[in-house]
Parts: C-alpha cells; sequence; structure tokens
C-alpha cells in the first residue's frame, strides 16, 4: 500500500529490511546469556517471597557449605548506597531490615554454575516477622491501611483544573458516570531480564545487559559501587523485547550482578527464570478510574470529571511520569471546557509497576472511551460521530489548555476507520435472535503525548556519534536503545538520506555509555524522533565539513553543493560520497561529528495546565468480534488500526508495530490476568498467564495517516506506544454492541461474558 | 545439605525394548522415571517437582508407536496404538481418522505443533491429568491399557480398561516400575460419528478448561459422552448416556432431549474453582459443550 520507487525517494519511506534480521533469524545475534567472560561466575536470588515482613536474620551458612558456592552477597556487601529507586529514593537494592514484596530479594547467590547458584539461594533461610499488608490500591488509601513505607500509601498527586467544574455539569443534558478497573498486565517480553557484571583493571566496571535505558543503569551500579560515573560503563545486548518492561528493572539486576562482581572481583552472570521475572519486574499499574462526563443532547462534552488511582506496589520507581501521563491525558482525545482530574500513586504490598506500552493511559483510556460510547448511546448518536464532534482537531485546546497548532490527525484516523472498517453498516446490522453467536463492533481512539513532557525535561536530550571513515562507510554510535522494535533499521535510512549515503555503508551500534553522552531513556516513544533528530544534527555538521572540501574540489560554492544517493556536488558536477571521504582523510579534515537534539520545552502547572508535550500522536482502532452466548468465548474478528504517525519512515516496521500492538490490546482486553493469592503469583509462567497466540490474532489492516511534525525527522512523530493503547476499548466497546454487556473490569474473559449472561445482564 | 547440586543432571539410559526399560525401572527402585516425549516430565523437573536420578528414554524402541485395526478380534474390529504414537501421528493418522474421528480431534487439540509432535497418547495417559485431551476420547472409546512390568506383560487380556485405569488427579495404578505398552479398544461400528469438544483459554497452547468427547452409533442408538476437566478423572456422563439411549429410538424431540442430555452430563461434573476458571462456569460449559456435540454427530449441525 504504502510502496513506492525506492530509488526517487531516497531510503526514508522504503520498505528497508531490518538491518538485523539476518542475524536473528539464523542465530547469529547474541543476547546477554550468550556471553561469556574468563573467571565468570553465575547467580542467584533469594526472595523469600513474604508480602510485608521484618527481615530478622538472612542465614546463608548451608548455603555456603555447598561446593561450587563463592558467596552469599546481601546489603552488608554492597560498597555504596543501597538505593536504586528511579525517582525516589526508596528502594533498596537488597532490603536489609524489611520485605515489601514478594519480588523483593535479600540475597544474591553466587557459585561456579546456574544450577548450584539457585539450588544454593533455595538453600538460604531468611528468618522473617510477618506484617500486616495491603494488597489494594483503594485500601491502601484509607486511613488505619497498613503503611508500606512509613510516611503513608498515597505518594504522589497530580491534578488537573480547567474551567469551571459545576458550571460544566450545569450545562449538560445527560451525565454519565461510573468506576472502571484494569489489572496488572505482564510485559511478557521474549528475552528474560538478564545481566553481566565485568570488574576491570583500571578499578571500574562493565555492565552487559538486556535493557531499554543503559543510562539508567549506569546511575543505579555507580550508586550501589560508589563509583564515578564515568567507571561504569555499560553496554547494550542484543534485546528481546522491552515495551517498557526493561525501563526500571535492568537497574535492579544489573546492581544485584554488580555488587555480586565487586565483592568477589569476578564477572557475574546473572539471568532471571521466567518466574523471577513475573515476581521482580514492573508491571502495567493496576488503576481504579472514576469518570464523569456530562453533554448536552447534540453530543458537545461540557465536563469530565476523572479521579485515577494507580497502584504502584512496593516501590515508586517509575509511578510518577506515569500517573502524570495518566492525569494529563485522562480526558481522552478531546476538548473539554471544564475538566476536573485528581490522579493519585499508592503503595501496595504487590509487584511494582512502571511502564508499559502507553504508559498509565490505556487504563483510563478503557474508562474514558467505555463512557463516551455511553453517552453516545444514551444520546442515540453513533460513536464516531460523537468522537468527531469532540475530537481534538489544529486549533483545539487539550485538557492542560494545550493550543494544538500543527499535526493533528485524529479526525483522519476516525474517518478513515469508518470507512475502512464499513462501520456504518455493520453498526446497524442486528443478526437474528435465534443466532447462538452475536456480531458487534466497536471503537477507540487516543492521542499521545510523544516524549517525556513536563516531568522529564532534564532527561529530554539526545546524541549521536556519526564517523565516516576514508572509504566513504560510515559507523554511528547512538543513545537509543534497539529492543526489537526496528530502531536500527529506520535510524539508518534517516541517516542515509541526512548524509546522502547508501544504507549498505552504514552500520548503527547498539548503545555503549562510554560513547555516547547520556540520551536519556528508550521509552515514551521518543526514540526515533530524538535519535533520529540527533543523527541529523550529525549529518549537517559532516555536510558542512564535508561540502568545503568538495566545493573546493568541483570549483562549486557550498551553497550549491547537495548531497544525495551517494555522490556529493552540484549539477553534473559531482563526486562519490566514498571518493570525497579519502579526499577529507587525504587533507586531514575530520570526518565525525556529534549530534544532539532537545526536545523543545513543555510546561504543567500545580493546576494541571500548561503545553505537556511537544507534540501528540493519534490513533483509532475498531474491532469486530463474535460473541458466542452458550461458551462466552469472544472471537476477534478483525482490527483496523489508524494511525497519525506524522511521517512514514518504514512501512514494515511501523506495521509490525501496530500488529504487535494490536496483540497487546487483544491481550488485555481478553486474556491476560496475573492471580495473586497474597504476595504469591498463582500465574508466573506462560501456561498459566494467558497471552493470545498465532491462532488468535485476528485480521488486521493497518492505515497511516501523514500529518507531518515540524521538528520530527522528515516529519515522523513517535509511534512506538500508540498500537497498543486503543485497541482494548474497542473490544470493551464491541462486546457491548455484540451483547448489551457493558463490562468496567479487564479483562474480559470467556467466563467473564458467560457469567454475566447467566446472571441476566445484557441483551 | 541432601547431595551436591552438580548432581542435578540424571543419568540417560536408551533401552531397545519395553522389557529392558521395565527392568531399568525396576532396579532403580522408584529413583527412575520414563521419559517418552518430555512434555509433561520436563516442565515438571524444571519446577523441581520431580528429581529423577535416571531417566529412560522410551524413544528407541521398536514398535512402539503404531496405529493397527486388527480385524481378527471379532466382525468389529480393534484398534491397537503403540503407547509412543504422538498426538502429530494420531491426529493425522489415516485409521484414526476413520475409524476413531473422536481420537484424531482430541489429538488436535493439544498444545501447539511442537507440543503435539513429541508429546505421546502413552505419556499424556501416565500424566493421569484431568484435562489429558488424548483420555479424554479413550474413555470415550471404551479404550483399555496394556501394563508392561519386568516381569510380565499383562498383555491383551488383562489390559486394564481406562475407568480403572485412572484413580485421581496424577494418579493411575500403574507403578513406578511398570510401563504402557500400548493401548487397545473396539472399534465402533462403522456409522458412528464422534466429535471432541473442548474449551480453552485461547485458540492454542490451551489447556481444557472443560471438554467433551462424544460417540454416537446410531444403529444402536447409543451415545458415549466423556467428560474432561471437570472432575478428579476423566469421567462418563453415564446418567446423560441412559437418557439419550431410553429416549432417542422412542423418538423424542432431539431439541428437548439434547438439553436434557446435557444437563445430565453437567449434573455428572464434579469440577473445582482453579486459576482457569470457576466451578460454576464449567458446570456451563459441560452443558453448552455436550449440547453442541450432540447436534453435530446426532444431526450433522455446525
Ligand atoms: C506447552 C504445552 C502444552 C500442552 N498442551 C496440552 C493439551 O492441550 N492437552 C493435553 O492433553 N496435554 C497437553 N500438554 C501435556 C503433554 O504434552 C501431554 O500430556 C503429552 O501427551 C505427554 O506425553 P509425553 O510423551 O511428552 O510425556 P512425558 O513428559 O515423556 O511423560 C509424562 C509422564 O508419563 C510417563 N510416561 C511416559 N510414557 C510412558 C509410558 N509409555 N509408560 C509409562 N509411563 C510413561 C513419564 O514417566 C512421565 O511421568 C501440554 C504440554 C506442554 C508443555
Amino acid at each position: 500500500m504504502h510502496d513506492r520507487d525506492d530509488r526517487e525517494m531516497g531510503a526514508v519511506g522504503s520498505r528497508l529490511v531490518r538491518v538485523d534480521a539476518d542475524a536473528k533469524v539464523t542465530g547469529r545475534a547474541l543476547y546477554v546469556d550468550d556471553l561469556t567472560f574468563p573467571g565468570m561466575l553465575e547467580a542467584a536470588l533469594v526472595l523469600p517471597g513474604c508480602a510485608h515482613a521484618r527481615l530478622l536474620k538472612v542465614d546463608a551458612s548451608d548455603a555456603l557449605a555447598m561446593a561450587g558456592v563463592h558467596a552469599v552477597v546481601t546489603a552488608d556487601d554492597v560498597p555504596g548506597e543501597n538505593q536504586v529507586g528511579v525517582v525516589d529514593r526508596d528502594q533498596p537494592l537488597l532490603p536489609s531490615e524489611r520485605i515489601r514484596y514478594s519480588g523483593d530479594a535479600v540475597a544474591v547467590v553466587v557459585a561456579e554454575t546456574r544450577a548450584i547458584a539457585r539450588e544454593a539461594a533455595a538453600a538460604v533461610r531468611a528468618e522473617t516477622e510477618e506484617i500486616p499488608a495491603v494488597f489494594d490500591a483503594v485500601r491502601a488509601m484509607e486511613p488505619g491501611a497498613p503503611k508500606v513505607h512509613d510516611d503513608g500509601n498515597v505518594f504522589l498527586e497530580y491534578r488537573v483544573r480547567k474551567g469551571n467544574i459545576d458550571e460544566g455539569f450545569e450545562a449538560a443534558d445527560i451525565i454519565v458516570e461510573r468506576t472502571f478497573r484494569t489489572h496488572h498486565q505482564e510485559h511478557s517480553y521474549l528475552e528474560p531480564l538478564g545481566a553481566i557484571a565485568v570488574p576491570e583493571e583500571h578499578g571500574g566496571v562493565t555492565i552487559y545487559g538486556t535493557m531499554q535505558c543503559p543510562y539508567y543503569v549506569q546511575k543505579a551500579v555507580a550508586t550501589v559501587l560508589g563509583l564515578p560515573l564515568a567507571h561504569v560503563r555499560v553496554i547494550q545486548t542484543v534485546t528481546g523485547g522491552g515495551f517498557g518492561g526493561k525501563e526500571d528493572s535492568p537497574s535492579e539486576i544489573c546492581a544485584c550482578a554488580a555488587v555480586a562482581a565487586w565483592k568477589l572481583r569476578r564477572p557475574v552472570k546473572l539471568i532471571y527464570t521466567r518466574e523471577d521475572d513475573f515476581y521482580r519486574s514492573s508491571k502495567r499499574h493496576p488503576m481504579t478510574v472514576t469518570y464523569k462526563l456530562g453533554a448536552t443532547r447534540d453530543g458537545t462534552f461540557t465536563a469530565a470529571q476523572i479521579r485515577v488511582v494507580a497502584d504502584a506496589g512496593a516501590y515508586s520507581t517509575l509511578t510518577p511520569v506515569v500517573v502524570f501521563r495518566a492525569a494529563a491525558h485522562a480526558t481522552g482525545p478531546y476538548e473539554i471546557p471544564n475538566v476536573h482530574t485528581d490522579a493519585y500513586g499508592v503503595y501496595t504490598n504487590r509487584q511494582t509497576t512502571g511502564a508499559f506500552r502507553g504508559f498509565g493511559q490505556p487504563q483510563t483510556i478503557f474508562a474514558n472511551e467505555s463512557i463516551v460510547d455511553e453517552v453516545a448511546e444514551a444520546l442515540g448518536l453513533d460513536p464516531i460521530d460523537v468522537r468527531l464532534k469532540n475530537g481534538l482537531a489544529v486549533g483545539k485546546r487539550t485538557a492542560t489548555n494545550q493550543l494544538l497548532t500543527e499535526s493533528v490527525g485524529l479526525p483522519e484516523t476516525l474517518r478513515q476507520a469508518r470507512e475502512a472498517s464499513g462501520w456504518d453498516a455493520k453498526r446497524a446490522e442486528r443478526g437474528a435472535d435465534s443466532d447462538p453467536i452475536k456480531r458487534g463492533i466497536g471503537v477507540g481512539s487516543i492521542y499521545y503525548g510523544v516524549s517525556l513532557g513536563a516531568k522529564g525535561l532534564a532527561l529530554d536530550g539526545s546524541g549521536a556519534h556519526m564517523n565516516v571513515y576514508r572509504d566513504g562507510s560510515v559507523r554511528i554510535a547512538i543513545g537509543g536503545t534497539e529492543m526489537g522494535q526496528g530502531l536500527l533499521t529506520v535510524l539508518t535510512q534517516i541517516a542515509s538520506d541526512a548524509l546522502g549515503a547508501p544504507t549498505e555503508s552504514i552500520h548503527v551500534d547498539h548503545v555503549d555509555t562510554s560513547v555516547v553522552p547520556d540520551s536519556g531513556p528508550s521509552v515514551a516513544s521518543r526514540t526515533t524522533l530524538m535519535t533520529g533528530n540527533a543523527i541529523i544534527d550529525a549529518a549537517e555538521k559532516l555536510r558542512a565539513t564535508m561540502g568545503e572540501v568538495a566545493s573546493e574540489l568541483l570549483g562549486v560554492p557550498t551553497g550549491e553543493i547537495t548531497f544525495r544517493d551517494g555522490r556529493v556536488g552540484a549539477g553534473d558536477r559531482s563526486i562519490a560520497f566514498a571518493e570525497l571521504a579519502a579526499e577529507c582523510w587525504a587533507r586531514n579534515v575530520n570526518t565525525a561529528a556529534d549530534g544532539w537534539y532537545a526536545a523543545p520545552l513543555s510546561t504543567f502547572d500545580e493546576d494541571g495546565q500548561g503545553d505537556a508535550y511537544a507534540i501528540y500522536s493519534y490513533a483509532t482502532h475498531v474491532a469486530e468480534v463474535e460473541v458466542d452466548t452458550r461458551t462466552g468465548h469472544v472471537r476477534l474478528v478483525r482490527v483496523t488500526a489508524a494511525h497519525d504517525v506524522g511521517k512514514i519512515l518504514n512501512p514494515t516496521t511501523l506495521e509490525g508495530q501496530v500488529e504487535g500492538g494490536v496483540l497487546q490490546c487483544a491481550g488485555m482486553a481478553l486474556y491476560e490476568r496475573m492471580i495473586t493469592d497474597g504476595g504469591d503469583i498463582l500465574t508466573p509462567d506462560f501456561s498459566t498467564y494467558i497471552l493470545p497466540t498465532a491462532m488468535d490474532v485476528p485480521e488486521i489492516e493497518t492505515l497511516f495517516i501523514e500529518e507531518p511534525y515540524s521538528r520530527g525527522p522528515f516529519g515522523a512523530k513517535g509511534i512506538g506506544e500508540t498500537p497498543a493503547m486503543p485497541g482494548a476499548v474497542a473490544i470493551a466497546n464491541a462486546i457491548y454492541h455484540a451483547t448489551g454487556l457493558r463490562f468496567l473490569e479487564l479483562p474480559i474473559t470467556a467466563e467473564a461474558v458467560r457469567l454475566a449472561l447467566a446472571d441476566g445482564r445484557g441483551r | 545439605m541432601d547431595r551436591p547440586a552438580s548432581a542435578c543432571a540424571p543419568r540417560w539410559e536408551s533401552p531397545a525394548t519395553l522389557a529392558e526399560a521395565a527392568e531399568i525401572l525396576r532396579d532403580a527402585a522408584g529413583s527412575a522415571r520414563a521419559i517418552a516425549g518430555g512434555t509433561d516430565l520436563a516442565v515438571r523437573i524444571r519446577r523441581a517437582e520431580e528429581r529423577p536420578d535416571v531417566l529412560v528414554d522410551l524413544g528407541r524402541i521398536e514398535n512402539s508407536d503404531g496405529v493397527e485395526l486388527r480385524p481378527e478380534a471379532g466382525a468389529i474390529g480393534r484398534m491397537e496404538i503403540g503407547a509412543l504414537a504422538t498426538h502429530a501421528t494420531l491426529a493425522e493418522h489415516p485409521l484414526v481418522r476413520e475409524h476413531a474421528n473422536v481420537l484424531a480431534e482430541a489429538c488436535r487439540t493439544v498444545g501447539a505443533p511442537q507440543v503435539r509432535s513429541r508429546g505421546t497418547i502413552g505419556g499424556n495417559l501416565a500424566n493421569a491429568s484431568p484435562a489429558a485431551d488424548g483420555v479424554v476420547a479413550l474413555l470415550a472409546l471404551d479404550a483399555a491399557v496394556w501394563v508392561q512390568s519386568a516381569s510380565s506383560c499383562a498383555g491383551d487380556a488383562g489390559a486394564v480398561p481406562i475407568v480403572d485405569f485412572l484413580t485421581g488427579p496424577g494418579e493411575s495404578v500403574l507403578r513406578d516400575d511398570e510401563l504402557i505398552g500400548g493401548i487397545v479398544f473396539d472399534r465402533p461400528s462403522p456409522a458412528a460419528r464422534s466429535v471432541y469438544v473442548k474449551a480453552g483459554q485461547r485458540n492454542a497452547l490451551a489447556i481444557a478448561i472443560a471438554s467433551v468427547a462424544a460417540i454416537f452409533e446410531p444403529d444402536a442408538g447409543i451415545v458415549r459422552i466423556a467428560l474432561g476437566s471437570v472432575a478428579p478423572t476423566p469421567v462418563r456422563a453415564g446418567d446423560a448416556e441412559a437418557l439419550f439411549e431410553s429416549d432417542w429410538r422412542g423418538g423424542a424431540d432431539p431439541e428437548t432431549l439434547f438439553d436434557a442430555v446435557a444437563a445430565a452430563a453437567a449434573a455428572a461434573s464434579s469440577p473445582i474453582d482453579d486459576v482457569r476458571a470457576t466451578a460454576r462456569y464449567r458446570r456451563i460449559l459441560t452443558e453448552a459443550l455436550t449440547r453442541s456435540a450432540l447436534d453435530r454427530i446426532c444431526l450433522r449441525k455446525a
């Protein structure tokens, strides 16, 4: 659909085959567990498994007596500060006094082999004294609830106040209010967390690991070892999936390996089992969202009052930023004159929660997009019409009162999804009452502030280092991470067009923190935008210096020189890029350059007003389902996914992002459920934690709208997360259309559907 | 500390005959385990639920994975299936598809292609899960199990009926030193039609929440109904079968009869709540699946 003649248009926009495809399908790609170092030992963690307890003693005597065990490392062995909190300093690496959730590790056992380390870890005895625990965030806010941290459980509050909420509801002809709940979602990346720490002869340490945010890891390791940042080098290994799950958690595992390696002065590898990953990695926040929406008879929204309670788990990790994003976007992609949002981050004795594709938004989207459908139905209006009526567009204002001035593709996503899905006809269709299979079609729309926004300004710059060799080949070091999303490929395309050098001559490396300055995290759909712009910046510098040499050689003024398709020059006077590189080398001209891009300023005041994010991406998904009323089984038949992406850099990687996102939405809506009993996770593996499989994939149609962003690389905006956001509620709305069942809680399992019908709910 | 961790990896034995395998098991006195496809056992070993010192690989045993139809045992004919036959084999085997479609269909629902290529019907039986798809089908087929021990092969005559073989979740009459050699059952009448219907949490890699294996023999006017995942072992819905037999011939209205038979099948279940589903849902499913099985085999409705 988006194919076109590659030669005419350059690399950007082409279906360049993923640069890492060959290495990955042939097994040549080396993941962290494939690496080994001379003298390397293996580690395993000791998890007492208590939800809340005082830690009295760690007795390692039996473990230490086992053949092949080298050390049992505890809090006492942490040479620096025993602290791995990302935003708040509330999380000890290895707790010494108090265990706050079942994922807390009290010791790292190091042994000759992994099998011995795990066996020995099971032999370490932690003496504990249980204290009352709290497993529900709403309960945790009540007075008298057990305190997870001494200062109380509510540690975070954001508010958005726009207009006058009372007047807004007075002006409404109809008001709908409901409370929705969502649950933990596990990232389920294929490659579990893993790290290797290698002590270096100069006194520092090098960390290898699977991760999204090497600069977070660098800081965490420097903190626990008490080292200057310059002595901690972090090398990101080929990373088998992230989805946000490798933003905060890698700091913990890398720091554990580092402390162990430091004590023993030997390389130490620590690889999580899938169960370790379930217990210790951050999940999607369970949220309780109360949403009240007012509208006039013609469907114009007048007021929205929203209360969001986010379950942070035992430590805050990324909750401060997740809840900020949830609060800023909680209305959904609509212009509403009166908004009153309160959002809270609350400690519980459950698994920590952090980043997951959508970063706090999918939970509030489930609420706002369900309510929008209810309002539409109550007024007898079509759900897409209501969305178009209130939806954001250029010249409209968001909940934070930000005036949108460019690149707002929401209306077009709605129009195209409506058309391509055959919405109007299917919406009107009513199957025979006697047919046990009920068909339904539903919609969900979203907006997403790209990059870190007002609460992440200090982190919002990214770098690249570009080195042109004398044969014209180019090697680029970057600060953003490839985690499977296709970053290296699109950056190769951006670099190719920015430099006029062929894609085959360009190689982009995974992150090494000793080469590129702190570029912030690879999250928030920011990496293609930020690193892409940094590469363009570096390329511009190189075009300037190399252009001068070309100008001299060709006798053409520098202003007329262009770099295109492997040639440099003007008109018929040109030289091959490789030849120019050789000339530069012969003349001792520097052909390496650093690029940098900093995000524009954004704001969010105490009342949640301001230009919260520089730019937004938009998407609409339409889902079609068949519900078998005999068994409750929901078949997801088809999803039409329309995305405003600014500019398509590579249609293949883009489609991959969207298709994967559609499946994660299906998982959140229909299947994924982390069942716990106190601190125990009853579904700690993929036989019990149910993910959609290849056999559950619906037909997916992707539609791309290009509303260019003036500051984006070639006009592109972030799309990493938007595919995982609108689909879950589109499915919920489709189930409603099919059955008359409005679910206030996810996932909507076959059992939930069938029992609701058995209880006489629905049509 | 009971034993050094480095001794974790068990010894591997690959006998050439079933008798030899049984001897190794006997000599190991409880510390050895037979391994066929390993799709159940490897999972349990990884979870440290079992720690065998010796693994007796059944994969090298000759003539242990065949499927045969023996006409000599009377006009009906008997199906004989080697314990090492995989789910992939049984799902596609022409004899199974023709004469015991319910088994082919059940095996087709197991796991995913990798699991079906390795997992065996003998392992499915010995593992004795109430959710074992192949076993639910075999129960409907009134199959019996050949047991082999070091001293003797019970042989054909002594084959143990599946109802007696299974004693509880994960439990059977099989002793530590005994092996399953194969499975036998009388071929259903040529006019018979059979199905396997299963409800799982997704379309593949799904352990049944509830399942129904059903066989309809029009000439005799009977159905055989076996239920999976709704009792400590797969169970037969005897009352439901009896109700069908008494009323079908009498020309009862199929809609009313099937509803009653389905309700009787649900009444034969004794499910529990677990991480996959509640007992209440399992009962509802048993009724719905039985109903749709009857529609398909008795009325050829989709
Ligand atoms: C991902 C996955 C999905 C699965 N999905 C399903 C499913 O949908 N439905 C289903 O029913 N099962 C499923 N299973 C379970 C398993 O695949 C089946 O039970 C399979 O039939 C086991 O056979 P096996 O040959 O692999 O047994 P093994 O693991 O080799 O053995 C299982 C047990 O039986 C014993 N044993 C094996 N063969 C014999 C023999 N001939 N005599 C005596 N004892 C023997 C072993 O000692 C062991 O105790 C799944 C398993 C996995 C890993």
